[in-house]
Protein backbone atom coordinates (compact mmCIF):
# COMPACT_ATOMS: atom_id res chain seq x y z
CA UNK A 1 0.00 0.00 0.00
CA UNK A 2 1.49 3.72 -0.69
CA UNK A 3 2.60 5.64 2.31
CA UNK A 4 0.53 8.42 1.34
CA UNK A 5 -2.83 6.52 2.42
CA UNK A 6 -3.82 7.40 6.06
CA UNK A 7 -4.52 4.29 7.86
CA UNK A 8 -6.34 4.53 11.10
CA UNK A 9 -7.48 2.06 13.39
CA UNK A 10 -10.51 2.70 16.00
CA UNK A 11 -10.85 0.57 18.93
CA UNK A 12 -12.77 0.39 22.21
CA UNK A 13 -15.12 -1.56 24.08
CA UNK A 14 -18.08 -3.56 23.07
CA UNK A 15 -21.05 -1.05 22.37
CA UNK A 16 -19.17 2.03 23.27
CA UNK A 17 -20.14 2.97 19.63
CA UNK A 18 -17.43 2.60 17.15
CA UNK A 19 -19.24 1.54 14.42
CA UNK A 20 -21.22 4.35 14.74
CA UNK A 21 -18.51 7.07 14.87
CA UNK A 22 -16.58 5.24 12.31
CA UNK A 23 -19.42 5.68 9.43
CA UNK A 24 -20.43 9.08 10.12
CA UNK A 25 -16.13 9.88 10.45
CA UNK A 26 -16.18 7.94 7.00
CA UNK A 27 -19.10 10.40 5.44
CA UNK A 28 -17.02 13.28 7.01
CA UNK A 29 -14.09 12.69 5.27
CA UNK A 30 -15.61 11.95 1.88
CA UNK A 31 -17.22 15.07 1.71
CA UNK A 32 -13.34 16.39 2.51
CA UNK A 33 -12.47 15.34 -0.22
CA UNK A 34 -11.00 11.95 0.73
CA UNK A 35 -11.22 9.02 -0.33
CA UNK A 36 -12.41 6.97 2.18
CA UNK A 37 -12.02 2.81 2.66
CA UNK A 38 -14.10 1.40 5.57
CA UNK A 39 -13.13 -2.08 6.47
CA UNK A 40 -15.17 -3.83 9.45
CA UNK A 41 -12.86 -5.87 11.39
CA UNK A 42 -15.61 -8.06 13.01
CA UNK A 43 -17.35 -11.50 12.14
CA UNK A 44 -20.41 -9.99 12.88
CA UNK A 45 -19.97 -7.92 9.91
CA UNK A 46 -22.06 -5.21 10.60
CA UNK A 47 -19.43 -2.36 10.66
CA UNK A 48 -20.76 -0.79 7.31
CA UNK A 49 -24.50 -1.24 7.43
CA UNK A 50 -25.51 2.51 7.72
CA UNK A 51 -23.03 3.15 4.97
CA UNK A 52 -25.42 0.58 2.60
CA UNK A 53 -28.88 1.55 3.53
CA UNK A 54 -28.73 0.21 6.80
CA UNK A 55 -28.44 -3.62 5.13
CA UNK A 56 -25.34 -6.06 6.25
CA UNK A 57 -23.09 -6.52 3.60
CA UNK A 58 -24.33 -9.44 1.22
CA UNK A 59 -20.63 -10.85 0.58
CA UNK A 60 -17.42 -10.63 3.17
CA UNK A 61 -14.27 -11.73 2.28
CA UNK A 62 -13.92 -14.33 4.16
CA UNK A 63 -16.89 -16.29 3.09
CA UNK A 64 -16.16 -15.55 -0.68
CA UNK A 65 -12.91 -16.90 -0.35
CA UNK A 66 -13.98 -20.48 1.32
CA UNK A 67 -17.09 -20.53 -1.36
CA UNK A 68 -15.55 -18.69 -4.47
CA UNK A 69 -12.05 -18.27 -3.65
CA UNK A 70 -10.22 -14.73 -3.97
CA UNK A 71 -8.07 -13.45 -7.12
CA UNK A 72 -7.37 -9.70 -7.79
CA UNK A 73 -10.90 -9.57 -10.24
CA UNK A 74 -12.87 -10.97 -7.43
CA UNK A 75 -11.93 -9.49 -4.40
CA UNK A 76 -13.60 -6.46 -5.92
CA UNK A 77 -16.69 -8.10 -5.75
CA UNK A 78 -17.00 -7.97 -1.88
CA UNK A 79 -16.22 -4.25 -1.92
CA UNK A 80 -18.93 -2.32 -2.64
CA UNK A 81 -19.55 1.39 -3.28
CA UNK A 82 -21.60 2.96 0.05
CA UNK A 83 -22.95 6.62 0.86
CA UNK A 84 -21.23 9.09 -1.32
CA UNK A 85 -19.26 6.58 -3.05
CA UNK A 86 -17.24 5.28 0.36
CA UNK A 87 -15.78 2.06 -0.43
CA UNK A 88 -17.05 -0.51 1.97
CA UNK A 89 -15.49 -3.88 2.96
CA UNK A 90 -16.43 -6.55 5.57
CA UNK A 91 -13.39 -9.28 6.91
CA UNK A 92 -16.17 -11.72 8.01
CA UNK A 93 -14.92 -14.34 10.23
CA UNK A 94 -14.69 -18.15 10.47
CA UNK A 95 -18.19 -20.03 11.27
CA UNK A 96 -19.72 -19.20 14.56
CA UNK A 97 -17.87 -21.20 17.44
CA UNK A 98 -15.57 -22.64 14.76
CA UNK A 99 -11.96 -21.46 14.11
CA UNK A 100 -10.10 -18.51 15.14
CA UNK A 101 -11.40 -14.92 14.39
CA UNK A 102 -8.38 -12.98 14.42
CA UNK A 103 -6.91 -15.23 11.83
CA UNK A 104 -9.72 -14.55 9.53
CA UNK A 105 -9.30 -11.15 9.94
CA UNK A 106 -5.41 -11.38 8.92
CA UNK A 107 -6.01 -12.96 6.10
CA UNK A 108 -8.63 -10.77 4.50
CA UNK A 109 -6.50 -7.64 5.27
CA UNK A 110 -3.79 -9.53 3.66
CA UNK A 111 -5.93 -9.86 0.63
CA UNK A 112 -6.79 -5.98 0.61
CA UNK A 113 -3.22 -5.30 0.19
CA UNK A 114 -1.68 -7.91 -2.18
CA UNK A 115 -4.42 -6.84 -4.52
CA UNK A 116 -3.75 -3.31 -3.88
CA UNK A 117 -7.62 -2.26 -3.34
CA UNK A 118 -6.34 0.92 -2.39
CA UNK A 119 -4.35 1.97 -5.41
CA UNK A 120 -6.69 0.61 -8.22
CA UNK A 121 -9.25 2.25 -6.09
CA UNK A 122 -7.70 5.34 -5.72
CA UNK A 123 -8.55 5.34 -2.06
CA UNK A 124 -6.48 7.76 0.44
CA UNK A 125 -7.97 7.30 4.13
CA UNK A 126 -8.57 3.79 5.15
CA UNK A 127 -10.45 3.21 8.16
CA UNK A 128 -10.52 0.03 10.18
CA UNK A 129 -13.30 -0.94 12.67
CA UNK A 130 -11.87 -3.21 14.92
CA UNK A 131 -14.14 -6.03 16.69
CA UNK A 132 -14.75 -4.71 20.82
CA UNK A 133 -11.08 -4.94 23.14
CA UNK A 134 -8.17 -6.41 21.64
CA UNK A 135 -8.42 -9.51 24.39
CA UNK A 136 -6.15 -11.47 22.31
CA UNK A 137 -3.29 -11.83 19.54
CA UNK A 138 -6.12 -11.97 16.77
CA UNK A 139 -7.82 -8.31 17.05
CA UNK A 140 -4.46 -6.72 17.20
CA UNK A 141 -4.09 -8.04 13.79
CA UNK A 142 -4.97 -4.64 12.17
CA UNK A 143 -1.64 -2.61 14.41
CA UNK A 144 0.58 -5.08 12.51
CA UNK A 145 3.23 -3.92 10.02
CA UNK A 146 2.28 -2.28 6.94
CA UNK A 147 -1.62 -1.89 8.63
CA UNK A 148 -3.04 0.86 10.88
CA UNK A 149 0.10 2.32 13.09
CA UNK A 150 -2.55 5.30 14.22
CA UNK A 151 -4.98 3.95 16.79
CA UNK A 152 -7.65 5.84 18.30
CA UNK A 153 -9.17 4.68 21.38
CA UNK A 154 -13.09 5.46 21.77
CA UNK A 155 -14.40 5.23 25.03
CA UNK A 156 -16.92 6.93 27.59
CA UNK A 157 -17.14 8.06 31.23
CA UNK A 158 -18.33 4.48 32.23
CA UNK A 159 -15.45 2.56 34.32
CA UNK A 160 -16.12 -0.70 31.95
CA UNK A 161 -14.95 1.80 29.03
CA UNK A 162 -12.35 3.02 30.73
CA UNK A 163 -10.75 0.17 31.34
CA UNK A 164 -10.66 -1.29 28.30
CA UNK A 165 -9.51 1.49 26.70
CA UNK A 166 -6.44 0.84 28.70
CA UNK A 167 -5.92 -2.87 28.01
CA UNK A 168 -5.61 -1.39 24.64
CA UNK A 169 -3.13 1.02 25.62
CA UNK A 170 -1.38 -2.71 27.49
CA UNK A 171 -1.41 -3.92 23.79
CA UNK A 172 -0.03 -0.95 21.90
CA UNK A 173 2.61 -0.37 24.87
CA UNK A 174 3.58 -4.25 24.45
CA UNK A 175 3.70 -3.80 20.71
CA UNK A 176 5.71 -0.79 21.29
CA UNK A 177 8.19 -2.14 23.23
CA UNK A 178 8.73 -5.28 20.79
CA UNK A 179 9.90 -3.00 17.70
CA UNK A 180 6.13 -2.26 16.30
CA UNK A 181 5.56 1.35 14.93
CA UNK A 182 2.07 1.35 16.12
CA UNK A 183 0.84 4.24 18.17
CA UNK A 184 -2.14 5.76 19.91
CA UNK A 185 -3.44 9.18 18.43
CA UNK A 186 -5.76 9.86 20.25
CA UNK A 187 -9.33 9.25 22.37
CA UNK A 188 -12.56 10.22 21.16
CA UNK A 189 -14.70 10.31 23.58
CA UNK A 190 -18.16 9.54 22.68
CA UNK A 191 -19.91 10.33 25.99
CA UNK A 192 -22.97 8.56 27.50
CA UNK A 193 -24.02 11.33 29.20
CA UNK A 194 -22.43 10.64 32.60
CA UNK A 195 -21.83 13.08 35.26
CA UNK A 196 -18.46 16.05 33.83
CA UNK A 197 -17.74 13.14 31.32
CA UNK A 198 -15.38 15.61 29.46
CA UNK A 199 -13.32 16.60 32.82
CA UNK A 200 -12.82 12.68 33.93
CA UNK A 201 -11.94 11.90 29.98
CA UNK A 202 -9.52 14.76 30.21
CA UNK A 203 -8.14 13.23 33.20
CA UNK A 204 -8.10 10.10 31.97
CA UNK A 205 -5.89 10.71 28.77
CA UNK A 206 -3.68 12.86 30.85
CA UNK A 207 -2.94 9.53 32.97
CA UNK A 208 -2.12 7.91 29.26
CA UNK A 209 -0.40 10.24 27.78
CA UNK A 210 -2.94 10.45 25.36
CA UNK A 211 -4.79 13.80 23.77
CA UNK A 212 -8.69 14.11 23.36
CA UNK A 213 -9.48 14.11 19.16
CA UNK A 214 -12.77 14.85 20.14
CA UNK A 215 -15.87 15.00 22.56
CA UNK A 216 -18.84 13.36 20.85
CA UNK A 217 -22.18 14.47 22.77
CA UNK A 218 -25.21 11.91 22.66
CA UNK A 219 -27.77 12.30 20.75
CA UNK A 220 -30.80 11.03 19.48
CA UNK A 221 -30.48 11.31 16.05
CA UNK A 222 -27.82 8.87 16.11
CA UNK A 223 -30.55 6.31 16.50
CA UNK A 224 -33.00 8.31 14.56
CA UNK A 225 -30.48 8.35 11.32
CA UNK A 226 -29.82 4.42 11.76
CA UNK A 227 -33.76 3.84 12.21
CA UNK A 228 -33.70 5.32 8.65
CA UNK A 229 -31.30 3.20 7.49
CA UNK A 230 -28.10 5.98 7.77
CA UNK A 231 -25.77 8.09 9.04
CA UNK A 232 -26.47 11.45 10.95
CA UNK A 233 -24.07 12.89 8.48
CA UNK A 234 -26.69 11.82 5.69
CA UNK A 235 -30.04 11.94 7.01
CA UNK A 236 -29.40 14.97 9.10
CA UNK A 237 -26.69 16.93 7.56
CA UNK A 238 -27.40 20.28 9.19
CA UNK A 239 -28.07 19.00 12.67
CA UNK A 240 -25.25 19.98 15.43
CA UNK A 241 -24.63 16.50 15.36
CA UNK A 242 -23.05 16.32 11.87
CA UNK A 243 -20.84 19.51 12.64
CA UNK A 244 -19.65 17.62 15.74
CA UNK A 245 -18.32 14.90 12.90
CA UNK A 246 -17.34 16.93 10.92
CA UNK A 247 -15.14 18.69 13.76
CA UNK A 248 -13.54 15.38 14.33
CA UNK A 249 -12.87 14.64 11.35
CA UNK A 250 -10.81 17.91 10.91
CA UNK A 251 -9.41 16.91 13.92
CA UNK A 252 -8.17 13.76 12.66
CA UNK A 253 -6.94 14.99 9.50
CA UNK A 254 -4.75 17.61 11.40
CA UNK A 255 -3.60 15.46 14.15
CA UNK A 256 -0.16 14.13 14.20
CA UNK A 257 0.18 13.04 17.74
CA UNK A 258 1.61 9.26 17.93
CA UNK A 259 2.18 8.19 21.65
CA UNK A 260 3.40 5.31 23.11
CA UNK A 261 0.78 5.02 26.05
CA UNK A 262 1.43 4.84 29.83
CA UNK A 263 -1.63 2.36 31.01
CA UNK A 264 -2.55 2.66 34.39
CA UNK A 265 -3.65 0.43 36.96
CA UNK A 266 -7.63 -0.22 37.38
CA UNK A 267 -7.58 1.72 40.84
CA UNK A 268 -6.65 5.32 39.39
CA UNK A 269 -9.50 4.69 37.11
CA UNK A 270 -11.78 4.49 39.86
CA UNK A 271 -9.51 7.20 41.68
CA UNK A 272 -11.03 9.29 38.62
CA UNK A 273 -14.22 8.39 38.68
CA UNK A 274 -14.75 9.08 42.28
CA UNK A 275 -12.85 12.32 42.08
CA UNK A 276 -15.75 13.48 39.12
CA UNK A 277 -18.56 11.69 40.23
CA UNK A 278 -19.01 11.22 43.88
CA UNK A 279 -22.31 11.58 45.10
CA UNK B 1 -31.62 -30.10 30.56
CA UNK B 2 -29.58 -27.97 32.50
CA UNK B 3 -29.03 -30.26 35.17
CA UNK B 4 -26.17 -32.55 35.07
CA UNK B 5 -26.86 -36.22 35.32
CA UNK B 6 -23.39 -36.95 36.61
CA UNK B 7 -23.43 -34.84 39.99
CA UNK B 8 -26.38 -32.71 40.13
CA UNK B 9 -25.29 -29.70 39.53
CA UNK B 10 -26.94 -26.84 37.99
CA UNK B 11 -24.23 -25.52 35.02
CA UNK B 12 -25.16 -22.40 33.34
CA UNK B 13 -24.07 -19.96 30.43
CA UNK B 14 -24.88 -16.26 30.59
CA UNK B 15 -23.76 -15.31 26.74
CA UNK B 16 -24.24 -11.67 25.06
CA UNK B 17 -22.99 -9.27 23.28
CA UNK B 18 -20.25 -6.65 24.84
CA UNK B 19 -21.53 -3.62 26.94
CA UNK B 20 -24.77 -5.79 27.37
CA UNK B 21 -24.49 -6.20 30.89
CA UNK B 22 -23.59 -10.22 31.47
CA UNK B 23 -21.27 -9.81 34.50
CA UNK B 24 -24.33 -7.56 35.94
CA UNK B 25 -26.85 -10.04 35.53
CA UNK B 26 -24.93 -12.87 36.34
CA UNK B 27 -23.47 -11.41 39.61
CA UNK B 28 -26.99 -10.62 41.04
CA UNK B 29 -28.47 -13.60 39.95
CA UNK B 30 -25.50 -15.13 41.63
CA UNK B 31 -26.36 -13.24 44.82
CA UNK B 32 -29.47 -13.71 44.67
CA UNK B 33 -29.85 -17.37 44.18
CA UNK B 34 -27.16 -17.89 46.90
CA UNK B 35 -29.50 -15.62 49.03
CA UNK B 36 -32.13 -18.33 47.94
CA UNK B 37 -30.05 -21.24 49.80
CA UNK B 38 -28.19 -22.90 46.55
CA UNK B 39 -24.13 -22.79 46.63
CA UNK B 40 -23.26 -20.75 43.77
CA UNK B 41 -19.90 -20.31 42.03
CA UNK B 42 -19.41 -18.02 39.41
CA UNK B 43 -16.80 -18.73 36.51
CA UNK B 44 -15.79 -15.58 34.19
CA UNK B 45 -14.84 -16.41 31.09
CA UNK B 46 -12.77 -13.20 29.81
CA UNK B 47 -9.83 -12.28 30.05
CA UNK B 48 -10.40 -8.67 31.39
CA UNK B 49 -11.46 -10.76 34.69
CA UNK B 50 -14.12 -8.40 35.54
CA UNK B 51 -17.28 -11.24 36.20
CA UNK B 52 -16.62 -11.26 40.18
CA UNK B 53 -15.59 -7.79 41.02
CA UNK B 54 -18.89 -6.98 42.95
CA UNK B 55 -19.16 -10.32 44.09
CA UNK B 56 -15.59 -10.04 45.73
CA UNK B 57 -15.76 -5.98 45.99
CA UNK B 58 -12.21 -5.86 43.31
CA UNK B 59 -10.93 -7.18 40.62
CA UNK B 60 -9.10 -10.57 41.43
CA UNK B 61 -6.13 -12.38 40.40
CA UNK B 62 -7.17 -15.20 37.39
CA UNK B 63 -6.67 -18.85 37.26
CA UNK B 64 -4.31 -18.69 34.25
CA UNK B 65 -2.00 -15.76 36.04
CA UNK B 66 -1.69 -18.69 38.82
CA UNK B 67 -0.82 -21.21 37.08
CA UNK B 68 1.40 -19.99 34.31
CA UNK B 69 4.73 -21.71 34.54
CA UNK B 70 3.83 -24.28 37.20
CA UNK B 71 2.99 -27.77 37.66
CA UNK B 72 -0.87 -27.13 39.10
CA UNK B 73 -2.08 -28.83 41.81
CA UNK B 74 -5.40 -28.16 43.84
CA UNK B 75 -3.60 -25.86 45.97
CA UNK B 76 -2.86 -23.82 43.49
CA UNK B 77 -6.24 -23.68 42.01
CA UNK B 78 -7.62 -23.00 45.29
CA UNK B 79 -5.61 -20.24 45.50
CA UNK B 80 -7.41 -18.12 43.23
CA UNK B 81 -10.93 -19.40 44.03
CA UNK B 82 -12.37 -16.57 46.33
CA UNK B 83 -15.31 -16.57 48.61
CA UNK B 84 -17.54 -13.25 47.78
CA UNK B 85 -20.81 -12.00 49.22
CA UNK B 86 -22.55 -14.45 50.80
CA UNK B 87 -20.20 -17.11 50.43
CA UNK B 88 -20.28 -17.42 46.69
CA UNK B 89 -17.41 -18.87 45.22
CA UNK B 90 -16.01 -16.82 42.27
CA UNK B 91 -13.01 -18.05 40.10
CA UNK B 92 -11.65 -15.80 37.24
CA UNK B 93 -10.16 -18.19 34.37
CA UNK B 94 -8.08 -14.91 33.03
CA UNK B 95 -6.02 -15.55 29.86
CA UNK B 96 -3.36 -13.67 27.85
CA UNK B 97 -1.96 -9.87 27.94
CA UNK B 98 -4.10 -7.66 25.70
CA UNK B 99 -2.97 -7.97 21.82
CA UNK B 100 -1.34 -11.47 22.72
CA UNK B 101 -2.07 -14.88 22.02
CA UNK B 102 -5.41 -16.84 21.89
CA UNK B 103 -7.90 -16.20 24.74
CA UNK B 104 -10.34 -18.83 23.85
CA UNK B 105 -7.21 -21.61 24.61
CA UNK B 106 -6.79 -19.83 28.02
CA UNK B 107 -10.54 -20.16 28.98
CA UNK B 108 -10.24 -23.67 27.83
CA UNK B 109 -7.35 -24.68 29.78
CA UNK B 110 -8.86 -23.13 32.69
CA UNK B 111 -12.07 -25.05 32.52
CA UNK B 112 -10.43 -27.90 32.41
CA UNK B 113 -8.41 -27.77 35.05
CA UNK B 114 -11.17 -26.72 36.90
CA UNK B 115 -13.43 -29.94 35.62
CA UNK B 116 -10.05 -32.26 36.28
CA UNK B 117 -9.43 -31.44 39.66
CA UNK B 118 -13.13 -31.91 40.38
CA UNK B 119 -13.50 -28.22 41.89
CA UNK B 120 -17.44 -27.85 41.42
CA UNK B 121 -17.85 -30.75 43.34
CA UNK B 122 -15.41 -30.58 45.98
CA UNK B 123 -16.61 -27.39 46.69
CA UNK B 124 -20.57 -28.92 47.12
CA UNK B 125 -21.72 -26.26 44.37
CA UNK B 126 -24.78 -26.67 43.35
CA UNK B 127 -25.12 -24.11 40.74
CA UNK B 128 -22.39 -22.80 38.47
CA UNK B 129 -22.42 -19.55 36.38
CA UNK B 130 -20.59 -19.46 33.72
CA UNK B 131 -19.91 -15.54 32.39
CA UNK B 132 -18.60 -15.64 29.04
CA UNK B 133 -16.90 -12.86 27.32
CA UNK B 134 -18.52 -11.20 24.32
CA UNK B 135 -20.27 -12.52 21.54
CA UNK B 136 -19.19 -16.17 20.55
CA UNK B 137 -17.26 -15.18 17.53
CA UNK B 138 -14.59 -17.98 17.13
CA UNK B 139 -14.15 -21.50 18.72
CA UNK B 140 -12.11 -20.31 21.53
CA UNK B 141 -15.57 -18.93 23.38
CA UNK B 142 -17.66 -21.50 22.96
CA UNK B 143 -15.27 -24.02 24.90
CA UNK B 144 -18.04 -23.40 27.84
CA UNK B 145 -21.31 -25.01 25.47
CA UNK B 146 -19.39 -27.12 23.38
CA UNK B 147 -17.01 -29.56 25.64
CA UNK B 148 -20.78 -29.88 28.29
CA UNK B 149 -19.49 -27.64 30.58
CA UNK B 150 -23.10 -26.02 30.13
CA UNK B 151 -25.16 -27.16 28.94
CA UNK B 152 -27.76 -24.70 29.63
CA UNK B 153 -27.75 -20.92 28.06
CA UNK B 154 -28.78 -17.72 28.28
CA UNK B 155 -28.54 -15.47 25.87
CA UNK B 156 -28.47 -11.48 27.14
CA UNK B 157 -30.64 -9.13 25.03
CA UNK B 158 -31.69 -5.49 24.67
CA UNK B 159 -34.53 -4.69 22.74
CA UNK B 160 -32.03 -2.54 20.21
CA UNK B 161 -32.03 -3.84 16.65
CA UNK B 162 -28.48 -4.44 16.41
CA UNK B 163 -28.47 -6.49 19.21
CA UNK B 164 -31.06 -8.58 18.40
CA UNK B 165 -28.96 -9.38 15.26
CA UNK B 166 -25.62 -9.65 17.03
CA UNK B 167 -27.43 -12.28 19.24
CA UNK B 168 -27.81 -14.24 15.70
CA UNK B 169 -23.75 -15.65 16.28
CA UNK B 170 -24.46 -17.31 19.16
CA UNK B 171 -27.87 -18.60 17.47
CA UNK B 172 -25.71 -20.09 14.50
CA UNK B 173 -23.27 -21.27 16.96
CA UNK B 174 -25.68 -23.63 18.85
CA UNK B 175 -27.51 -24.68 15.85
CA UNK B 176 -24.32 -25.63 14.57
CA UNK B 177 -22.84 -27.76 17.68
CA UNK B 178 -26.41 -29.13 17.96
CA UNK B 179 -25.83 -30.62 14.57
CA UNK B 180 -22.63 -32.01 15.01
CA UNK B 181 -24.20 -33.52 18.13
CA UNK B 182 -23.16 -31.78 21.17
CA UNK B 183 -25.84 -31.47 23.94
CA UNK B 184 -26.37 -28.12 24.22
CA UNK B 185 -29.32 -25.54 23.93
CA UNK B 186 -30.56 -21.93 25.09
CA UNK B 187 -33.21 -21.97 28.00
CA UNK B 188 -34.21 -18.61 27.82
CA UNK B 189 -33.73 -15.20 26.89
CA UNK B 190 -33.09 -12.62 29.31
CA UNK B 191 -34.10 -8.98 28.20
CA UNK B 192 -31.52 -6.49 29.73
CA UNK B 193 -33.29 -3.70 29.05
CA UNK B 194 -32.17 -0.40 27.72
CA UNK B 195 -35.32 1.40 28.29
CA UNK B 196 -36.28 1.72 24.97
CA UNK B 197 -40.39 2.15 24.24
CA UNK B 198 -42.36 -0.83 24.32
CA UNK B 199 -38.81 -2.63 24.40
CA UNK B 200 -40.73 -5.67 26.28
CA UNK B 201 -42.74 -6.54 22.95
CA UNK B 202 -40.48 -5.99 20.59
CA UNK B 203 -38.30 -9.11 22.72
CA UNK B 204 -41.51 -11.02 22.92
CA UNK B 205 -42.00 -10.65 19.40
CA UNK B 206 -38.11 -11.38 18.63
CA UNK B 207 -38.27 -14.42 20.85
CA UNK B 208 -41.24 -15.99 19.63
CA UNK B 209 -40.52 -15.40 16.15
CA UNK B 210 -37.15 -17.77 16.60
CA UNK B 211 -39.20 -19.91 19.08
CA UNK B 212 -36.83 -19.45 22.33
CA UNK B 213 -38.67 -17.94 25.32
CA UNK B 214 -37.81 -14.81 27.34
CA UNK B 215 -37.03 -15.89 30.78
CA UNK B 216 -37.27 -12.58 32.37
CA UNK B 217 -37.07 -8.46 31.35
CA UNK B 218 -35.19 -7.11 33.88
CA UNK B 219 -35.82 -2.88 34.03
CA UNK B 220 -33.12 -0.43 33.42
CA UNK B 221 -32.63 0.90 37.13
CA UNK B 222 -30.05 3.61 38.01
CA UNK B 223 -29.47 1.45 41.20
CA UNK B 224 -27.39 -0.83 39.20
CA UNK B 225 -25.22 2.25 38.78
CA UNK B 226 -25.31 2.90 42.00
CA UNK B 227 -24.13 -0.04 43.30
CA UNK B 228 -21.13 -1.26 41.09
CA UNK B 229 -19.73 2.50 42.11
CA UNK B 230 -19.59 0.53 45.68
CA UNK B 231 -18.22 -2.60 43.90
CA UNK B 232 -21.42 -4.37 45.04
CA UNK B 233 -24.23 -6.19 43.55
CA UNK B 234 -27.20 -4.73 43.84
CA UNK B 235 -28.68 -7.58 45.75
CA UNK B 236 -26.08 -6.74 48.42
CA UNK B 237 -26.05 -3.36 48.50
CA UNK B 238 -29.57 -2.14 48.18
CA UNK B 239 -31.33 -5.49 49.54
CA UNK B 240 -34.57 -3.81 49.65
CA UNK B 241 -34.46 -2.01 46.52
CA UNK B 242 -37.32 -2.27 43.10
CA UNK B 243 -34.18 -3.61 41.31
CA UNK B 244 -33.19 -6.38 43.52
CA UNK B 245 -37.03 -8.11 44.08
CA UNK B 246 -36.28 -8.14 40.48
CA UNK B 247 -33.00 -10.06 40.04
CA UNK B 248 -34.91 -12.19 42.80
CA UNK B 249 -37.79 -13.14 40.26
CA UNK B 250 -35.24 -13.69 37.61
CA UNK B 251 -33.66 -16.15 39.54
CA UNK B 252 -36.73 -17.77 40.83
CA UNK B 253 -37.43 -18.07 37.40
CA UNK B 254 -34.11 -19.85 36.62
CA UNK B 255 -34.50 -22.25 39.29
CA UNK B 256 -37.68 -23.07 37.88
CA UNK B 257 -36.34 -24.06 35.09
CA UNK B 258 -34.75 -26.69 36.33
CA UNK B 259 -36.15 -29.99 34.36
CA UNK B 260 -37.26 -27.63 31.10
CA UNK B 261 -35.65 -28.62 27.80
CA UNK B 262 -33.55 -25.88 26.58
CA UNK B 263 -34.28 -24.91 23.01
CA UNK B 264 -32.60 -24.46 19.39
CA UNK B 265 -33.77 -21.62 17.64
CA UNK B 266 -35.89 -22.18 15.04
CA UNK B 267 -34.86 -20.14 12.54
CA UNK B 268 -32.08 -17.03 11.87
CA UNK B 269 -33.84 -14.01 11.52
CA UNK B 270 -32.58 -11.12 8.96
CA UNK B 271 -31.59 -7.59 10.00
CA UNK B 272 -34.19 -6.95 7.39
CA UNK B 273 -37.08 -9.24 9.97
CA UNK B 274 -35.27 -7.76 13.02
CA UNK B 275 -36.15 -4.09 11.68
CA UNK B 276 -39.66 -5.02 10.85
CA UNK B 277 -40.65 -6.40 14.23
CA UNK B 278 -38.74 -2.82 16.07
CA UNK B 279 -40.90 -1.01 12.93
CA UNK B 280 -44.25 -2.04 14.74
CA UNK B 281 -43.53 -0.29 17.82
CA UNK B 282 -42.26 2.88 16.59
Amino acid sequence: MGSDVRQIALYGKGSCGKSTVAVNLAVALQRMNRKVLQVGCSPKVDSTCFLLGGKIQSDNILEFYREKGIDEKKIFEVIKEGTDGIWCAEAGGPAPAEGCAGRGTALALDFIKKYDVAGKLGIDFIIYDVIADVVCGGFAQPMREGYAKEIYLVANGELMSLYSANNICLAVQELAKSGAEVRIAGIINNMRGVVKEKELMQEFGRLLGVGIVGNIPRSELVSQSEAKGGTVMEKFPDSPQASEYRNLAKAILDNTERTIPTPVELSSIMGILRKYQAL
Amino acid sequence: MGQDAKNGIRMIAIYGKAGIGKSTVSSNLSAALSTMGEKVMQVGCDPKRDSIATLCGKLMPTLLDEVRGKIVGLKEIESVIFKGYNDILGIECGGPSPGKGCAGKGVDLALELLSRFNIFEKKGASFVIFDVLGDVVCGGFSKPMRSGYAKEMYQVVSGEVLTLYQANSIFKAVTRLSDLGVEVGIAGLINNMRGMKDEEKIVEDFASAIGIPVTYHIPRSKTVQDAEFDGKTVIEAYPESEQADRYRELAKKIQDNKDKPTHIPRNILSLGEIWEIAAKYV
